[in-house]
């Protein structure tokens, strides 16, 4: 069997408070391969969490279906989910245990006892590098220690799929890169197959065999990232830093309009820091740039820096949608 | 079924390492109920703060030929301005030796400011029953038992505290007549009393008690001076004594005013235990336990929402458990958890009374198996409606407002907070169901079948409607 994951026009609608009806995924088909790390790179509330949890079986699908090494997730969701193991975006731990002990019960959940359990916990408290701290509970613990616990409970059945939602959200420099450098770790050397959502195109870019753009519960583009970027073609990325409040809504539509090669371009203001950024994806940028800033400050538009990005993720989700990934 | 119990194990770590569960689960009832029990019993009793207890005097005592009718003795010092017969206002003779010890506490009658009894005759009963307040009686009706049985009800309803009975024949049995019945018969009054009402109860039952004993007294008095008089004079002698002489010379041995009754030393029960602080402890105390033992359940049940809220829930409906292994468990930890803390409750209170009594004290009764079948019947029903409540509520916090208040309205009408509401309110208070029940063991009444019945069936209906409505917001 080629592929870890398969789903089938897999949706799911949610009722808002009003009574309306909200379309989160719009029926995707998604295929991840064995072994590889798959991300799923889209701006907030763009469907990826909704669709790890049906994948996952914790939401149930309103329509379609998704396959776990072969098992239904919706008819035979306890052969599937002994297949996978899960890291969600929340800290999904006891704060009034130990960390050895969230381990040992979540193991146990999984059907590990005795001796194999120990050993497991063990081993994993040694992986997560918190083998000192072992006895502590986790109401104790230090944000980044909680969130590698977090990974460890994950990983301590010894999933061949495991899902990582969002692993790096709220924790200091040195545990997101513990985390990332364990992601790699998890496929190139136990061969596990990653499916891992973010909304950071760094993190995809690193850490991805291929990966899927969702963008309103849809997937807007997949494929390796070469791929991806190729259909950017060769436009570079613009990034001017500007005065916050000096860009009107005339100045994106003249760029367009009178340089030559420029496609998209974005307005980003931060009233709070008073500054801004114009993010403008260009075909040979480099040779739009004087038009571009003679342009800007003909209408006062004082520029501070600029800075040329080769095409990238962001670009590709810039290209696709009109929009910054964290918008 | 391991995962269930697993998860089980969990809640119930989890629960008795939270101090501050722990401090509401077991500290708080058991203070509540001994500094009540401290306050209100043992060495305190004197200084009861209760006055005008309502009381029933059914008096069917059709006295003897002689004059005497001791069950007009009770009315005359429960009730007054309708004492009648023998009890004379002023001593006489005998008494006036008496009255110099007894001077202060004649002045006037604790008995009368103890009680607000009243003469429960057919006319008492007819209104009560034309006035809608009480439904007449059905079962076994007959014209000798028809005031009793309505006196029983008015005590049951709550119109009275309780409701002495005094058989027809009750001075005929025990009098002591020379020639016509020289000889004494064993006969019974009944107090009829609420369990509701606890120290109100207690209190009568000691009044009763004393009053008996005092006309025990005068009788063995009486039956004294008749066989001295007649060892004298012999019997024809004894014919010529009328009925005033016999006021006059045996008044006062029929006046407890020339010994007030004991009230802080009598037996006020006839189960295990026979001390005021016993009662209180059990009455309070189980009522404690069943109002603390709610919180703990919906703790319990409610901490769904909270892992909902923390994912921790998530993460179990990811593992490879069934949804309902994950619901069994945490209701299974409940479940122990609230059988565990009743039993503690139960022990401890047992031995704080033994303390006070300097005696291993059963307060509980000693039906054991009873008592077992009580604590897991009480357990079912507050978890069922802990469930209950999860299942209504969507949020932790929703739960945390809606379940203090719904316990609250669950211990007022159960009398969990020292009143009582009239038993058709009360009725609807898992509290009340439990109470009673804990009571009725302790007076060593082991008919609590009904009690059992509502305790589990509503449980179980609250639990399957808390599981529905829960399911149907276990998607996530």
């Amino acid at each position: 069997m080629e592929f870890m994951i398969e789903t089938h026009d897999l949706a799911k609608t949610y009722k808002s408070a009003d009574g309306k009806e909200v379309l989160a995924v719009r029926g995707i088909d998604l295929k991840v391969r064995k072994g590889e790390i798959f991300s799923l790179l889209g701006p907030n509330g763009a469907g990826k969490t909704t669709t790890i949890s049906m994948i996952s079986g914790l939401v149930k699908p309103t329509r379609g279906d998704a396959e776990i090494g072969g098992f239904s997730i919706i008819k035979q969701p306890l052969q599937a989910k002994r297949l996978m193991g899960v890291v969600p975006q929340e800290i999904a731990l006891y704060n009034t245990l130990t960390g050895r002990q969230n381990l040992e019960f979540f193991g146990k959940m999984y059907g590990m006892r005795g001796g194999t359990l120990k050993a497991r916990v063990d081993e994993m408290l040694d992986f997560v590098g918190l083998t000192d701290r072992q006895k502590d509970k986790v109401k104790n613990y230090s944000g980044g220690m909680k969130r590698r616990l977090n990974v460890g409970v994950g990983l301590l059945h010894k999933p061949e799929l495991i899902y990582m939602d969002e692993p790096t959200v709220g924790i200091d420099p040195q545990s997101r890169r513990r985390i990332l450098d364990t992601v790699k770790e998890l496929r190139d050397e136990r061969g596990m197959t990653v499916l891992y959502t973010t909304h950071l195109m760094e993190e995809a870019q690193e850490l991805s065999d291929r990966v899927g753009i969702m963008d309103h519960g849809e997937i807007i583009a997949l494929g390796t990232q070469d791929e991806l970027i190729q259909r950017v073609g060769e436009e570079d990325l613009l990034i001017l830093k500007v005065s916050a409040g000096a860009v009107d809504d005339k100045l994106p539509q003249q760029l367009k309009r009178e340089v030559v090669g420029v496609t998209q371009v974005l307005v980003e203001q931060n009233e709070q820091d008073r500054v801004g950024q114009l993010k403008i994806s260009a075909k040979r940028g480099r040779r739009a740039l004087p038009d571009v800033i003679r342009l800007a400050e003909a209408a006062g538009v004082g520029v501070q820096s600029v800075e040329i990005r080769e095409p990238d993720l962001e670009a590709v989700f810039l290209h696709l949608t009109g929009r910054a990934l964290r918008d | 079924m391991r995962k269930i119990l697993i998860i089980a194990w969990k809640e119930i770590y989890l629960t008795f390492t939270n101090r501050n569960l722990l401090i509401i689960m077991i500290l708080s009832p058991l203070a509540v109920a001994t500094i009540v029990g401290l306050a209100f019993g043992g060495s305190g009793a004197n200084d009861i703060p209760i006055r005008d207890i309502p009381v029933a005097i059914v008096n069917q005592d059709q006295g003897n030929d002689f004059g005497l009718n001791y069950g007009d003795i009770f009315v005359s010092l429960l009730v007054p301005a309708e004492g009648q017969g023998l009890v004379p206002t002023q001593g006489e003779g005998t008494c006036d030796l008496l009255e110099s010890r007894s001077s202060g506490r004649r002045d006037s009658n604790v008995l009368h400011d103890l009680t607000d009894s009243v003469v429960f005759d057919a006319a008492v009963a007819n209104a009560l029953i034309e006035s809608g307040e009480l439904d007449p009686p059905v079962h076994d009706t007959t014209e000798e038992n028809y005031v009793e049985l309505v006196a029983k009800l008015a005590v049951k309803n709550g119109t009275y505290v309780a409701a002495i009975i005094i058989p027809p024949n009750f001075t005929q049995r025990i009098a002591y007549i020379p020639v016509i019945h020289p000889s004494i018969e064993q006969s019974g009054i009944t107090v009829y009393a609420n369990s509701g009402s606890p120290i109100s109860s207690g209190v009568i039952r000691s009044i009763a008690g004393g009053i008996t004993q005092r006309i025990a007294a005068g009788n063995i008095a009486m039956a004294a001076t008749f066989g001295e008089l007649q060892e004298r004079y012999g019997a024809a002698a004894l014919s010529t004594f009328s009925q005033d002489d016999f006021s006059s010379a045996f008044a006062c041995a029929f006046d407890p005013g020339t010994d007030l009754v004991q009230l802080q030393s009598e037996s006020v029960r006839g189960g295990a235990s026979d001390d005021t602080t016993s009662i209180i402890l059990v009455a309070v105390g189980s009522a404690q336990a069943m109002f603390f033992a709610m919180f703990t359940a919906q703790f319990g049940v409610l901490s769904m929402h909270q892992e909902r809220r923390e994912w921790t829930l998530q993460r179990l409906v990811i593992s490879p458990t069934p949804r309902s292994h994950i619901l069994a468990g945490k209701l299974l930890g409940v479940f122990v958890t609230v059988i565990f803390q009743l039993l503690v409750l139960i022990v401890a209170l047992t031995l704080i009374a033994s303390l006070l009594q300097r005696e291993l004290t059963l307060i509980w009764g000693d039906d054991f198996l009873s008592l077992g079948l009580l604590v897991f019947a009480a357990a079912l029903g507050v978890a069922g409606f802990g469930m209950l409540l999860a299942g209504i509520v969507r949020t932790a916090e929703q739960g945390q407002v809606v379940g203090p208040v719904a316990n609250m309205v669950q211990g007022v009408l159960g009398g969990a907070f020292g009143f009582l509401l009239p038993t058709s309110v009360a009725v609807f208070s898992l509290v009340y169901w439990g109470r009673q029940a804990f009571l009725s063991l302790s007076r060593g009444d082991s008919d609590i079948g009904l009690n059992l019945l509502v305790l589990v069936v509503l449980g179980l209906i609250m639990y399957v409607l808390g599981v529905i409505l829960f399911n149907r917001r276990f998607d996530f």
